[in-house]
């Protein structure tokens, strides 16, 4: 990653011709050869860019970038304040909160945690329609879908009875119902639920990782 | 089914089984109506939700034997709002007609066949004092766990060497009260009931001086006068409280209850809920101490007297308020070992009650 902070003006010619005037901004030259002009502000989008594969040949006062479709992006340098690089390496991507899947796996070995007496048949069973987080059996022998989101909203509520239509077309599965499982559970996805018999629960992740409150119990 | 009797007397009765009836939306909407039977100048009231069912019995002048299962909350609302006097009710067709004054209301029923009846507890009889056990079950019921499913989420009412006694606990804290003269369940004997049925049976027990008890798992019946409570039993038992019965607490504050009580109500307001109030003990003197980051902080010096080593100890407040609140001596003892250890909170004079807390790690 290669930053450049300089007083520089832009000429990009392509589908369009598009210019910037002079003025301090930052340059980003990175690793896999994408280049980006920022201005002091605005979280993501550049002023100006040219992204990989491209060639970039770095003349004194300017840096001229074409790209295999023949546009060009020209970077006229008129002082470089800053010139700085430094070896990112790979980056590890962006997770998107793992809170689901954990509470997923907690709960696959704590299915007690969601009601007493349920087993668990399986995680992530499988219907035609997508896998089904996990699949009990409860206390008197019925068999138990249940889907578990970090937010209870009715979209999930109505995922779940997708799955539960599915899953009735196996009689082997016998008796069938459903719970709903997350963190917070907004009220229309509660009331929804229940029109349609199937059980809330909230869960406390923080306990469930073993978080345990501040307060210390008795037993 | 044909039925003349006072309004009061009906609405008394309505008032007792109704709330145990269950909602209308449930797989059973029957379980929505209140079972009534007439048999010779007798009549029976009944509501049930599956897990528990209250019955009351009252004299009335019986016209014609039958049953009929009006929607009960409002066959409840209607004899309410009856004018004082005679009432009359009577089956005609899939109705239920109810007079009363100048008003008659035509009620739809359910069909009879459909409501299902928990039998009472096939047991004998053991009977108790109802106040004495009335007191007792208003002690330890704010302790219980107050979830449907918890394995907690009941009293336990036991008969051992030591006699019986009430318990209840929600991991935090533990409620215990003795009943010295009682002679429920055998020796050795144990039922945790759950706490949603004991909350109808409180208001049950006013209505005589004796309770009887029959218990044959898995239900229990509950019997005052007239009427009748049976619940299913929760299976399992709660913890033995005996290592906390055992336990020395070698530091002692002896405080008047009502005093100790409007310093912590203090102290609570600048406290959000389940936070912790402090409490700093020496021979020299006792000080309360409350604070909270956004809403500020408390100080207050206690009329007490502490015997022990110097112990700054931190309770949940709400839970430690519980505790004494239900208190019936003039001043309370908290017992305590040290800052991690149960403290107990008792009369000043007896320990026919405990109740054991955890402090918060501060």
């Amino acid at each position: 990653m290669r930053l450049v902070i300089a007083r520089c003006s832009v000429v990009y010619e392509g589908r369009l011709d598009a210019s910037l005037p002079e003025a301090l901004r930052l340059i980003m030259r990175k690793a896999d050869g994408c280049v980006a002009i920022h201005a002091d502000g605005g979280a993501y989008k550049p002023l100006n860019w040219m992204n990989a594969p491209n060639s970039v040949a770095e003349l004194d006062d300017r840096w001229v970038i074409t790209n295999p479709k023949g546009e060009t992006l020209t970077i006229h340098l008129h002082e470089v304040i800053s010139d700085f690089e430094h070896e990112l390496g790979k980056d590890p991507g962006l997770t998107k909160d793992g809170v689901e899947a954990h509470l997923q796996e907690l709960l696959a070995d704590n299915p007690e945690e969601i009601e007493l007496g349920l087993q668990l048949i399986r995680r992530e069973y499988p219907t035609s329609i997508g896998p089904v987080d996990l699949l009990c059996k409860d206390s008197a022998g019925r068999t138990v879908a249940i889907e578990i989101k970090r937010r209870g909203e009715i979209d999930g509520v109505e995922q779940l009875t997708r799955y539960l239509d599915r899953l009735a077309l196996d009689s082997s599965l016998g008796d069938l119902r459903g719970i709903f499982v997350a963190q917070v559970i907004k009220p229309q996805a509660k009331t929804l639920a229940e029109s349609r018999g199937i059980i809330c629960r909230e869960i406390d992740y923080d306990l469930l990782r073993g978080k345990r409150s501040e307060q210390p119990t008795l037993f | 089914m044909k039925f003349r009797c006072e309004r009061q007397a009906l609405a008394d009765a309505l008032a007792i089984v109704v709330r145990a009836s269950g909602s209308r939306t449930a797989s059973s909407p029957v379980l929505a109506g209140v079972r009534i039977e007439v048999k010779g100048d007798s009549l029976s009231l009944a509501c049930t939700d599956t897990d528990q069912i209250i019955t009351c019995t009252i004299p009335v002048q019986g016209i014609n034997n039958g049953v009929s299962v009006p929607r009960a909350r409002l066959f409840n609302d209607i004899v309410r709002s009856l004018a004082d006097g005679a009432v009359e009710v009577e089956v005609v067709g899939e109705d239920v007609v109810v007079s009363g004054g100048r008003s008659n209301f035509n009620v739809p029923t359910y069909m009879a066949q459909d409501f299902q009846v928990l039998p009472p507890a096939a047991a004998p009889d053991t009977s108790t004092n109802a106040e004495e056990f009335a007191d007792a079950l208003r002690q330890v019921a704010r302790t219980v766990k107050n979830q449907d499913d918890h394995p907690y989420r009941g009293v336990q009412i036991s008969h051992d060497a030591d006699g019986v006694r009430l318990a209840a606990t929600d991991n935090f804290r533990m409620a215990l009260r003795k009943l010295p003269h009682s002679k429920i369940l055998a020796v050795g004997e144990k039922v945790l009931v759950p706490g949603r049925a004991l909350t109808e049976l409180e208001r049950m027990l006013p209505l005589s001086k004796d309770l009887v008890i029959r218990w044959a798992d898995p239900t229990i019946t509950f019997i005052t006068g007239t009427a009748s409570l049976t619940t299913r039993t929760i299976n399992g038992s709660l913890p033995d409280p005996k290592m906390f019965l055992d336990a020395q607490y070698p530091n002692t504050l002896t405080v008047n209850r009502e005093l100790i009580l409007e310093a912590l109500r203090r102290g609570k307001i600048v406290l959000p809920s389940s936070i912790g109030l402090k409490l700093h003990l020496s021979e020299s003197g006792v000080r309360m101490e409350a604070a909270d980051r956004d809403l500020g902080r408390t100080e207050e010096d206690l009329e007490a007297e502490y015997t022990g080593a110097d112990l700054s100890i931190t309770f949940n407040v709400d839970y430690l308020m519980a505790g004494i609140e239900v208190v019936e001596t003039e001043s309370v003892r908290i017992a305590m070992k040290d800052s991690r250890s149960p403290a107990a909170v008792w009369a000043a004079d007896n320990e026919d009650y405990s109740y054991f807390i955890m402090p918060i790690r501060a």
